[in-house]
């Protein structure tokens, strides 16, 4: 073989390789840094000051990332994150208490200039408009949610030491948190539309979300162990069987049919039967509605669409509240717990139903259409058998899903073991707390076993 | 009696699908269709029973205006007019006899059919239909079980079971090997001469026309270009429909016309 | 030409009994305890005809909902808690539960080692949230963090079976072919098996989240964080313009997570990206290199020190629940 047959005729390009989200990580990191230093270093008089930082943050950072941008882009943008600077810091409150919707939008408006100025410098580069505006709305978003979340969150108040002889009530600690929310997210949007990389402003968010988030909820794993570490068992271990056996010994059989008293086993037996009814007539309704909420199978457009907004709208809601509500409306008995689990069961039911019916075969449906039957009956005949074993699986999956429900919706009321538990906390018994828990999850465990044997068997 | 007179079909895209095609099919007679992909074959079927709306023309079926017909109209009229597809549509996971007793569906009441508790008339008329194709035996087996060639023919005992005046077959033996094709085209013309059943078939293979075709309808983008005795067809009638000359693509045993 | 009738003799079968039989047993087995546990609640015609009636009464008094700004400032932060604490969850339970799959997926482990974790994901599953935080009160105390741990618990079973079957599932091929490289289990795992299952797996991590959400508002019921016991509260007061507000609020930011959360799953699952024009780049010289290692480190090093500001005084944390 010749040199001359190995290289081709046609001089070959080898392409760049495509630029990974990562590579622009630390200059995103470093603007971010840069803008939220300035948040805590300059003086509360020179609110300029923090504007300046925040734009040779943002250059900087697109300098490190190697971004190609011309003067006019560079001017646009340091014209506009300085305004914003200026103008959110001059918005900031001086007292937490004032945190409240007007004064968040008003923070929101500081971030006008910075959203004008991403939106014009993307536009220029010949994105499609959705991305500039996208971008815009980023800084404005997270502007109108800065200061809730930073009052929420709370925690990065210690920062005001830092600043001598700042206001240690809403200083640069919650300052801080603002800037670290709105500059992380709204440089995220700038970056990502600049370099062409989605997965950089998704990553920045989920990150800073998570950051928010375990900081609200005082998730600390050092707190965790240090809590561990000296746990006190005796107050709940070991559980009470004697309570929960009962002294009579009679703790499952005879099955008792009546109300009994505020104790397993009636209310444990009430649980199991709010578990079977509601997802037999849950389950019942919703083989009609899943049929109706499907596009394969809905009469017509109208039809569908209701039924489509009614099943997404029930299914929102969590199965408590479901309680909550039939509590209020019927009293605090099994009969509204048993109503509260139906409504939860038609919802998941419901709409699991209606997303396998939409990946049904058409071609059936056109066939029994094309023979002149009506509507429902050609649904019947052609789509039913093709969903059955799917929906027979999804009943029972939805049973296991309210046998877990129906021992909590006693919390409020609606019958149950929840009931003997809400009562058992209210005294501090956990031993007998735990000894419920472990009665319930074996239950569980052996009524999952057999749905999980039935719908292997079945499908 | 089928009549088209002046059809054109334009689909919500553009595509004319039909362009002004004038044909009439007197009763009981058995004719095939063939052109390119994309010609309007399934178009000429599927405007017979009402699954596409013409948009200028008209198709009438047994005097029938199909167009103006009410949805309770079309509904006998599709009663009237079994189809028979290439992908079979059957429903799978059910019995053959439950997807033959599906063309008995117009017969039956609404809550007999949504009980599936299906009249006992109908039941024989269903079990006659697949003794009419030859496999009654199958009759309590699932759908799915049943080799391609069996399962053209529970479509056939569904589209008989409506006790049609017109059976409409788009492509059915595109997927089947040349020995069941064979079978179900016996099946088809069979049915079409003891039954005396208007037979219109689609068909891509020439061969298998000229051996069970008697008028021969040809399109070509939308267009009628032949139509007329299957016996008259030489290659240069073929050029005229396909726009080149025949190859062994066309043929289902591979050979040379 | 022969048709098939003249060939054979066709004997029509019998129409088989047993799947009728085994129909008719499956709805005598559901509806027997369906009509006996009816009874044991008591539900009588006339309950039923009355609880429509009832309902509504609920519902006229519900309208209109209160929506001043105190209801307002006081239960959104509540909302925005529940999701939070969802969050964190499901990020605790996506970290264990894809470590546990990985180990306890069949056809990358050992029997002896997948049995116990598969064993451990149904036994989790077994145990509902709100069981699990009035187990974990005695040790976090109530507040969020109990909620974030029963739901990351709670979460670590049905994430982990499903990501284990997803994992189940792959095409072995791949695997293979990074074994046949010499790549350790290690590599075949990360190169192999998790590439082609991670937009399932983060498809799933989605869904869960949404789950949690509803799971987190309903662990505010036992005052662990969260609206649930901000709805409790209302309920017991009556208050039922009140509970309204709780009720439309929850719903609203459920539905738009629902709604945002199923656009993402959709775009993961298809791996769709949008067209558009490329980015510009310039390449970098010798002084800008070493000036962006500089401010990359001094970056990272103003970013630690905030986190570690952060990290000191944990009692500030706590007070604040």
């Amino acid at each position: 073989m010749t040199t001359e047959a190995l290289t081709s005729p046609i001089p070959q390009v080898r392409p760049e390789a495509p630029r990974r989200a990562w590579s622009m990580a630390l200059p995103y990191l470093v603007a971010v840094a840069i803008g939220v230093a300035g948040a805590l270093l300059t003086l509360p008089t020179l609110g300029i000051g923090w504007g300046a930082l925040v734009a040779a943050g943002v250059l900087v950072g697109l300098w490190l990332g190697k971004v190609q941008l011309g003067t006019t882009d560079r001017v646009v943008l340091a014209v506009g994150l300085v305004a914003s600077g200026v103008l959110a810091y001059l918005m900031m409150p001086e007292v937490p208490e004032d945190v409240d919707v007007a004064t968040s939008l008003r923070f929101a408006g500081a971030w006008i200039p910075a959203a004008v100025a991403s939106w014009a410098v993307i536009s220029r580069r010949g994105a499609t408009p959705t991305v500039g505006l996208n971008s815009a709305f980023a800084w404005l978003l997270a502007g109108a949610f800065a200061l809730p979340a930073a009052e929420t969150v709370g925690v990065l108040r210690p920062l005001s030491s830092l600043r001598r002889g700042a206001e240690p009530v809403f200083g640069a600690g919650d300052y801080a948190a603002a800037g670290v929310f709105v500059l992380g997210v709204g440089i995220a949007a700038l970056y990502a539309a600049l370099t062409r990389l989605p997965a950089l402003a998704i990553s920045a968010s989920v990150v800073l979300f998570t950051a928010f988030s375990a900081f609200a909820t005082g998730f600390d794993v050092g707190l965790i162990v240090g809590n561990f570490s000296n746990i006190d068992l005796s107050g709940f271990w070991p559980p009470e069987w004697d309570w929960v056996i009962g002294e009579t010994g009679t703790w499952w059989w005879p099955p008792s049919w009546e109300f009994g008293a505020p104790q397993l086993p009636n209310p444990l037996m009430e649980t199991i039967r709010i578990a079977i009814v509601s997802s037999v007539i849950g389950c019942g309704i919703a083989l009609p509605l899943g049929f109706l909420a499907s596009t394969l199978t809905a009469p017509n457009k109208p039809t569908y669409l209701i039924a489509k907004g009614f099943l997404n709208l029930i299914r929102t809601m969590p199965d408590l509240f479901w309680a909550v509500i039939f509590v209020g409306a019927v009293g605090t008995n099994a009969f509204a717990g048993t109503l509260a689990m139906i409504a939860f069961s038609l919802a998941i039911m419901a709409k699991l139903f209606s997303e396998t019916v939409d990946d049904a075969k058409p071609g059936p449906l056109e066939a029994a259409r094309a023979t002149g039957a009506r509507h429902f009956p050609a649904v019947r005949a052609a789509v039913l058998p093709q969903v059955l074993p799917a929906y027979v699986a999804y009943a029972l999956y939805v049973f296991e899903l309210n046998l877990r429900a129906s021992a909590i919706i006693g919390l409020v009321g609606a019958g149950g073991i929840g009931r003997v538990l809400e009562a058992q906390r209210a005294f501090y018994q956990y031993d007998r707390i735990v000894a419920i828990v472990i009665v319930v999850t074996i239950i569980v465990f052996i009524l999952e076993r057999i749905s999980v044997w039935l719908r292997r068997r079945l499908t | 009696m089928i009549e088209f007179t002046n059809v054109d079909v334009t689909y919500p895209n553009g595509y004319k699908a039909l362009k002004n095609v004038t044909v009439t099919i007197p009763d009981g007679e058995l004719v095939v269709i063939v052109g390119l992909s994309g010609a309007g074959k399934s178009t000429f079927l599927r405007a017979i029973n009402g699954f596409v709306p013409i948009t200028s023309g008209s198709v009438k079926v047994d005097g029938v205006e199909v167009r103006d017909a009410s949805q309770r109209e079309l509904r006998a009229l599709r009663a009237r007019v079994g189809m028979i597809y290439q992908t079979f549509n059957l429903v799978n996971r059910t019995t053959v006899l439950n997807n033959v007793l599906m063309g008995r569906l117009a017969n039956v009441g609404f809550t007999r059919a949504m009980l599936g508790l299906w009249p006992e008339d109908d039941r024989e008329i269903a079990l006659q239909a697949l003794e009419r194709v030859g496999i009654v035996e199958k009759a309590y087996v699932r759908a799915s079980d049943l080799s391609g060639g069996q399962q053209q023919r529970v479509g056939i005992a569904r589209a008989l079971a409506q006790e049609p005046r017109v059976l409409l077959a788009d492509e059915p033996v595109a997927s089947l090997d040349p020995v069941t094709s064979h079978m179900v085209m016996r099946d088809l013309h069979r049915i079409n001469r003891e039954l005396g059943i208007t037979t219109i078939i689609n068909l891509h293979f020439l061969d298998l026309a000229r051996t069970y075709g008697k008028r021969l309808i040809g399109l070509r983008n939308g267009e009628l270009v032949y139509d007329g005795d299957i016996a008259d067809v030489d290659e240069e009638t073929f050029r005229g429909i396909y726009g080149r000359s025949v190859t062994p693509d066309d043929l289902l045993e591979g050979a040379q016309l | 030409m022969t048709t098939v009738t003249e060939e054979t003799v066709q004997t029509r079968p019998k129409e088989p009994v047993g799947p009728k039989l085994f129909r008719w047993g499956i709805t005598l087995v559901i509806l027997i305890p369906a009509v006996l546990s009816a009874m044991g609640l008591s539900i009588t015609w006339e309950r039923i005809a009355s609880a429509p009636g009832e309902v509504w009464r609920l519902v006229r008094l519900m309208i209109p909902p209160e929506v001043s700004p105190e209801v307002i400032q006081r239960s959104m932060p509540k909302v925005m808690e529940s999701l939070f604490i969802a969050w964190i969850g499901t990020l605790i339970a996506a970290v264990i539960s894809l470590v546990l799959a990985v180990t306890g997926a069949r056809n990358i482990a050992k029997r002896w080692v997948s049995g116990p974790i598969q064993g451990l994901f149904i036994l989790i599953r077994a145990v509902p949230e709100l069981l699990l935080a009035m187990v974990l009160i005695p040790i976090t105390g109530l507040g969020p963090l109990t909620a974030v741990l029963a739901i990351g618990i709670h979460s670590i079973g049905t994430l982990g079976k499903l990501t284990a079957e997803a994992i189940e599932g792959i095409d072995q091929g791949p695997v293979e072919a990074m074994a046949s490289v010499g790549g350790g289990k290690l590599a075949q795992i990360r190169f192999g098996a998790l590439p082609q299952v991670m937009p399932v797996i983060v498809a799933y991590w989605l869904y869960r989240f949404e789950v949690n959400i509803r799971a987190s508002a309903v662990l505010g019921a036992i005052g662990a964080g969260g609206i649930g016991l901000e709805l409790v509260q209302q309920m017991q007061f009556r208050n039922w313009p009140r509970v309204a507000t709780v009720l439309i609020l929850t719903i609203i930011v459920v539905l738009s997570i629902d709604l945002i959360s199923a656009r993402l799953r959709r775009r993961i699952i298809t791996g769709r990206r949008e067209p558009g024009p490329v980015a510009v780049f310039r390449s970098a010289g010798t002084l800008q290199r070493i000036g962006m290692m500089l401010l990359a480190i001094a970056g990272a090093a103003v970013l630690v020190f905030i986190l570690v500001m952060l990290q000191t005084p944990p009692e500030n944390v706590l007070s604040r629940s």
